[in-house]
């Protein structure tokens, strides 16, 4: 726990950007707690995600920051109008009186306490919205343009967005793919227990359960994440911001063609591909916004390297010639993973290994036998001794070298595999059943995947930078295959 | 990790007939980051400082990780907690560098390498005298001196 009374006033400006930031690192795990308190109110926007307003001896505010800003206004009454007797003024934090009229401002204010206070004064009101730096109501404006822009194309609302879009398209995507069935008439699908088809689905499962199963906290921050307002920049934010939801919007209209397209270049297949990225990029967003709280440079980078592979994919259908030779394949394959992997890893900050985490292992862990492995398998609670059991290294080696062994080696190595099984470098006529060794390296692969989540606990960029390894192979591979669209 | 942090009950706080703070009740959970907001002379100040126990309160109750803050933290709860104040009383006719030395042989876990770090980022003269320091420079080593988690 740290406490901290006015850190940053007497600071300059790049001092106190530098300490923010020392400070979101320190918050980003999640455990610790922190107090502070602040007269510059941008700061508080970067770095708490609770506010609390002392007024008059109490606690007059304490709210989420994001609840706090969608529940603010500012409102004006009318000259020589007072704030009617009857009317609560509970969530009433300030009062101020220019030019004749009563200004007021309000937190948690709802329609119907809208309603009420027009109905008591007997006149139109218009409750201005607060948004980061001002208060806000002229929609027409150019200026109020932009700056609804700015509010609903925030970076988080945009997230937010973009992920339930994202895991819609997800539960929908094979009833589009039944759609089509009955619309084409032809059954083009090989329901075997390994064919292209079923290995999509179960990606698209595994990774929706995926972050269920590992960490309920993650899915508390996807909830309460306001840590994503730390990108400073809002020409940044906006302009990615739009740039996702063009891509996202252009996507949707798609669909509704795909029943109806019989062209002889057959777009059908370019269009369910492209359906097939935008799931796929809609679920790396859920992911790293679950995954990614504060670096938002990674993000970026993350993001961008994902798309590039993705449509270096797209790209690898004119050389698909090439790529069907197995060993190419699966070699570039590594070495791209790889090499993004390392490059991620330059960037990402490295932590050690704290005793309280191995006495919150021998604790929580190992005295509880009755408690269930799954049970354990949250944030924080597993150390050394799990990476010991995953990658199969002496107790003795050191938390680094396993976690290297893990994202660097390990991962790579069985996303390949994963990948060749998909059919990324394969034909994709052929279907066999999967034989022990492949139900065997899926087995690991989860295994493994759900041990990174978990000892990445030590070094919280290693999770993302796992999800990031699968999204990239699973998104590789399911678009250069495609397999189920060969019309 | 269900049990809060800091639970304040009932907490009042007076200077005399000045009442600062009228019976607070609030809970932190671990993992918040909080930002205290205030007019100047609102009680932020008494508020983080009865909250620690540095003052008490004049009615209520704060426990910190389950325990009295007012006399009944024990010192491994106190290596837990980390506190800046607004404004610190550096030791004079030292050098940067020696007071952090000294400063850090009251820690048994401190972070050497972050401290060292943060030095070179945040331009702080090591070989300077600390009265010698700028303001700002001092309040920079006044939250180097804490023990950082």
């Amino acid at each position: 726990m740290i406490v901290l009374d006015e850190p940053v006033a007497s600071l300059d400006p790049l001092a106190r950007r530098q300490f923010l930031k020392e400070l979101v690192d320190i918050a980003d795990d999640q455990k610790r707690t922190i107090i502070f308190s602040t007269h510059i109110v941008t700061d508080l926007e970067r770095v708490a995600n609770k506010v609390w307003l002392l007024k008059d001896g109490d606690i007059a505010v304490r709210e989420d920051l994001d609840t706090l800003k969608e529940h603010t206004v500012r409102v004006k009454l009318p000259p020589n109008t007072a704030i009617p007797e009857s009317f609560s003024n509970d969530s009433l934090i300030h009062h101020r009186n220019e030019q004749l009229a009563n200004i007021l401002l309000f937190t948690q204010w709802t329609a119907e306490r809208h309603q009420e206070l027009e109905q008591l004064i007997g006149e139109k009101l218009e409750p201005e919205i607060f948004i980061t730096g001002g208060y806000f109501s002229g929609a027409f404006t150019m200026k109020g343009v932009l700056l609804i822009c700015r509010y609903f194309l925030s970076w988080q609302l945009m997230l937010r967005w973009f992920s339930a879009v994202g895991l819609f398209f997800l539960i929908v995507l094979p009833f589009i793919y039944l759609l089509y069935f009955f619309a084409s008439g032809t059954f083009i699908f090989n329901f075997t227990v390994f064919s292209p088809f079923s290995v999509n689905l179960y990606a698209y499962l595994c990774l929706i359960a995926f972050p269920f199963l590992s960490s309920p906290l993650a899915f508390r921050n996807l909830i309460a994440n306001s840590q994503l307002s730390l990108i400073p920049n809002f020409r940044i934010k906006a302009g990615l911001s739009l740039l996702l939801f063009t891509f996202a919007l252009s996507m949707l209209p798609l669909i509704s063609l795909i029943p109806t397209m019989n062209l002889p270049i057959n777009p059908n297949q370019i269009i369910l591909s492209s359906i097939n990225i935008f799931c796929a990029a809609s679920f790396y967003t859920l992911l790293f916004q679950l995954t990614l709280p504060s670096r938002y440079f990674i993000y970026i980078v993350s993001y961008g390297l994902i798309l590039f592979v993705i449509f270096l994919g797209l790209l690898g259908e004119t050389i698909i010639s090439l790529l069907k030779e197995p060993y190419f394949a699966s070699g570039l394959a590594l070495l791209c993973i790889t090499g993004w992997v390392v490059a991620i890893s330059i960037l990402a900050k490295k932590k050690t290994f704290k005793a309280a985490d191995q006495s919150i292992f021998n604790q929580e862990f190992l005295a509880n036998p009755e408690s269930t492995w799954l049970n354990n398998i949250t944030f924080g609670k597993l150390n050394s001794s799990a990476g010991t059991l995953l990658t199969g290294l002496p107790d003795g080696l050191g938390d680094r070298l396993k976690r290297a062994f893990m994202v660097c080696i390990l991962s790579p190595f069985i996303v390949t595999i994963f990948l060749m099984m998909i059919g990324f470098g394969r034909d994709s006529e052929v279907e066999t059943l999967p034989s022990f060794p492949e139900f065997f390296l899926i087995f690991s692969f989860f295994t493994v995947s759900i041990g990174t989540y978990n000892f990445s606990n030590l070094a919280p960029r290693s999770r993302y930078l796992w999800f990031g390894v699968v999204a990239t192979g699973y998104g590789t591979g399911s678009t250069l295959k495609a397999p189920c669209f060969q019309i | 990790m269900t049990d809060p942090v800091i639970s304040i009950r009932n907490l009042s706080k007076s200077f005399g007939s000045n009442e600062v703070l009228n019976s607070i009740n609030a809970e932190v959970p671990r993992g918040d980051v909080i930002g205290l907001l205030g007019l100047n002379g609102s009680g932020k100040t008494t508020l983080i400082e009865t909250l620690l126990g540095f003052s008490p309160a004049s009615d209520g109750l704060v426990e910190i990780f389950g325990k009295n803050s007012f006399g009944d933290i024990d010192n491994d709860t106190k290596k837990c907690i980390g506190f800046v104040p607004q404004s610190d009383e550096l030791m004079q006719n030292i050098s940067v560098k020696n007071y952090l030395n000294l400063i850090a042989g009251f820690y048994s876990h401190w972070n050497i390498k972050l401290i060292e770090r943060l030095c070179a980022e945040w331009n702080i003269p090591l070989e300077q005298r600390t009265e010698k320091l700028s303001v700002g420079q001092k309040q920079k080593l006044a939250i180097l001196n804490r023990s950082w988690p």
